[in-house]
């Protein structure tokens, strides 16, 4: 008896983040690291209680992008600090993903993937034609995908544009305002909406709303 | 009202104040916390906004008053507030935006574990039997519950713990259980792979019958581990979405051993893992599930109920014996062994009847720790499956004489070689011989020792 030979399918989460160098002020870049450190612990226990395993990748776009994670198991994975300098080429980001789907992820069996963008302003390049390139790859069409926006200098209709009609229509960009919301986020993002890619009938875990005693939220500037 | 409660918050029931500990987890109706007041730990279930509704305050309410159907339930207590004059006020107070949630009791975390993690490899049955005992109870409990006459709704392993040594089980989350009187099906729940395709197909609200369908999944996977339906068809999904699980689960469903249709087999090599144990138990179970996912797929009437999976179950686990040569846990199949298969642990063929007793056509192992039921003996009681009725004794100065303990208040009569007539009472011992005919307590028995 083998257990591979449960045939189970994987989740593949990605994280598209934003390291342009406007990330490193006002603590972004380090909340955001934070954030992503918290979460992973409750993966975990998303990919415990379900079939197949969650693989991470994570890939950062400032002037150019880069892959920072390829294809970790969520047991094995741990993060390492982002480092912020230049510009915003989101679009070079969405191309390099739509290189890797369309390449590696051929025969590939998973879940729906779940894709949660991260940004903190606005695209410096042709953010619509590398957007094009990775919905038009069968796992990009097919993926859930998130966007959030940190702080209220991000381009909302991009990130709009970014989730399109992902999830039956029902998802908006998520704006955090603070920190405690960053982080409130994205575990959303990377358990909750995980969660809903392998159990796909059971309606989608609101984000929950959380409030920071002790703190003028409209008086905070990021 | 706050979504999540921060550790050291206080909550109130009728008569006690719980102080937060720790969140347990999160999902899609709430937070579990562990919660303690004075020297007493419980588990405190919070619900989110969108769940802590005024309906949902009912329901609990009404399960608290009905009580628990049975031990393995972790049943709500009392209801939990953030004030304790929220419910002292008149009715329109009661509207405020407090939020709630109830208190439960906290399951032992050094003995159960969730079932989830049985089928990732990281945590297995100790025994074979422990893994039947699992399977019964699951089965019993849920007979329990339809019999008060409730659904559940939503089971599935997350939901389910176990004593892997043991096979003991609880059953959490009990705060969805409802009368089982659904009318629409916008009451649709489920979590996906146990939702009957009536509700898959939007055509029915969950009910004893679907519960029924996701009762037989779970028992097909805690023997099999593969999906009833997760074949070739589930194999050629690349990204699997809600149209997929509609089309597997729902509009066109197939068992992956329909003996009319093989269009769903497990595929060789890649997800066949129920091919292991496919043969492996008795014809009689492989029978019922297959009855389970042929008729019971597309008529919820004819859907196999939890008195015939117990008495199966309590059957089965009275069938095993042991390799001869490697000492895995075989079924008794005569079939198997007229055929001469070999063993699935060690590839040697079957060549030893294990020493066995029959009763009606019903042939039982008899191995040196088994003790009997009274359901694997007298089928006029298919539910008195933990009602002791003998136990196999080893003989103390003669190892290799075996005998029948009377566990019973029944008298046994069995003819003597010397021809007379004796009688075995309770804590009596009646000598296994070959060819033994037996009455025992109103059943007749034949008994055969084991051959090569
Ligand atoms: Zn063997």
């Amino acid at each position: 008896m083998n257990l591979e030979r449960m045939g189970t399918r994987d989740l593949h989460l990605f994280f598209l983040i934003d390291a342009s160098d406007s990330m490193s002020y006002g603590g972004k870049a380090e909340t955001l690291n934070n954030a992503i450190r918290e979460s992973i612990p409750h993966i975990r226990e998303v990919a415990r209680e379900s079939e197949g395993g969650i693989k991470v990748h994570a890939l950062s776009f400032s002037t150019g992008a880069r892959w920072l994670v390829n294809h970790v198991d969520i047991r094995d994975f741990t993060w390492e600090n982002i480092k912020t300098k230049g510009v915003t080429d989101m679009g070079r980001g969405f191309e390099l993903l739509s290189e890797k789907l369309s390449t590696h992820f051929q025969g590939e069996r998973g879940y729906q993937p779940v894709m949660i963008l991260l940004s903190d302003g606005m695209p410096t390049d042709d953010y619509q034609k590398g957007l094009e390139k990775l919905l038009a790859t069968r796992w990009g069409s097919k993926a859930i995908r998130i966007a959030i926006a940190i702080g209220s200098e991000a381009d909302m209709d991009v990130l709009q544009e970014f989730i399109g009609d992902s999830f039956r229509g029902e998802l908006k960009p998520l704006l955090a305002k603070n920190a405690a919301e960053l982080k409130n986020y994205i575990r959303w993002a990377s358990t909750a909406v995980s969660q809903a890619s392998i159990n796909p009938v059971k309606p989608i875990v609101p984000v929950p709303q959380i409030e920071v005693e002790g703190v003028d939220i409209d008086a905070l500037e990021w | 009202m706050p979504e999540q409660l921060p550790v050291g918050a206080l909550v109130y029931t009728d008569s006690e104040i719980w102080t937060v500990e720790k969140e347990l987890g999160t999902g899609g109706q709430g937070s579990v916390y562990k919660v303690t007041s004075g020297a007493v730990s419980g588990a405190l279930k919070w619900y989110n906004h969108q769940s802590a509704t005024e309906q949902q305050k009912e329901a609990i309410e009404e399960l608290i008053q009905l009580g628990t159907p049975g031990e393995s339930y972790i049943w709500p207590e009392s209801v939990a507030t953030l004030k304790k004059d929220v419910d002292k006020g008149d009715a329109s107070e009661r509207h405020t935006p407090h939020g709630f949630g109830y208190l439960m009791p906290l399951i032992d975390g050094k003995r159960f574990t969730k079932l989830s993690y049985y089928f990732s490899g990281e945590a297995t049955f100790k025994t074979e039997d422990a893994k039947i005992a699992a399977c019964l109870q699951i089965a019993a409990s849920f007979h329990a519950l339809h019999l008060s006459g409730l659904c559940y709704r939503d089971l599935s392993f997350a939901n389910l713990f176990v004593d892997f040594e043991t096979g003991e089980i609880q059953i959490c989350d009990n705060d969805n259980v409802t009368f089982d009187s659904l009318a629409s099906p916008k009451d649709a729940w489920g979590t996906s792979g146990f939702i009957a395709p009536e509700i898959m197909r939007a055509e029915a609200p969950p009910s004893s019958l679907t519960d029924l369908y996701a009762l037989s999944v779970v028992l097909f996977r805690i023997l099999f581990l593969q999906h009833p339906l997760q074949g070739a068809r589930e194999y050629a999904i690349d990204i699997a979405d809600q149209d997929s699980e509609i089309r597997l689960y729902g509009t066109d469903p197939l068992f992956i051993y329909d003996p009319d249709d093989d269009d769903n087999r497990p595929v060789k090599g890649k997800k066949d893992i129920s091919d292991f144990f496919w043969n492996r138990y008795p014809e009689s179970i492989r029978q019922l599930f297959t009855e389970a996912f042929t008729r019971g797929l597309h008529e919820p009437h004819e859907r196999i109920r939890e008195s015939v999976w117990i008495e199966a179950l309590s059957v089965l686990r009275a069938q095993d014996y042991y390799c001869e040569s490697c000492g895995g846990t075989l079924y008794y199949d005569l079939n198997r062994l007229k055929k001469g298969e070999r063993c699935e642990h060690c590839g040697r063929s079957l060549n030893f009847v294990p020493p066995r007793v029959k009763i009606g056509n019903r042939v039982l192992t008899l191995t040196h720790c088994r003790t009997f039921y009274v359901n694997q003996i007298d089928s006029s009681r298919p539910l008195a499956y933990e009602e002791p009725f003998a136990q196999v004794v080893v003989h103390p100065k003669y190892p290799t004489v075996w005998g029948l303990k009377n566990l019973s208040q029944e008298f046994w009569r069995y003819t003597a070689s010397d021809g007379t007539e004796r009688e075995i009472g309770q804590g009596q011992v009646l000598p296994i011989k070959n060819d033994l005919e037996a009455n025992m307590g109103g059943t007749d028995a034949v008994f055969r020792i084991g051959t090569k």
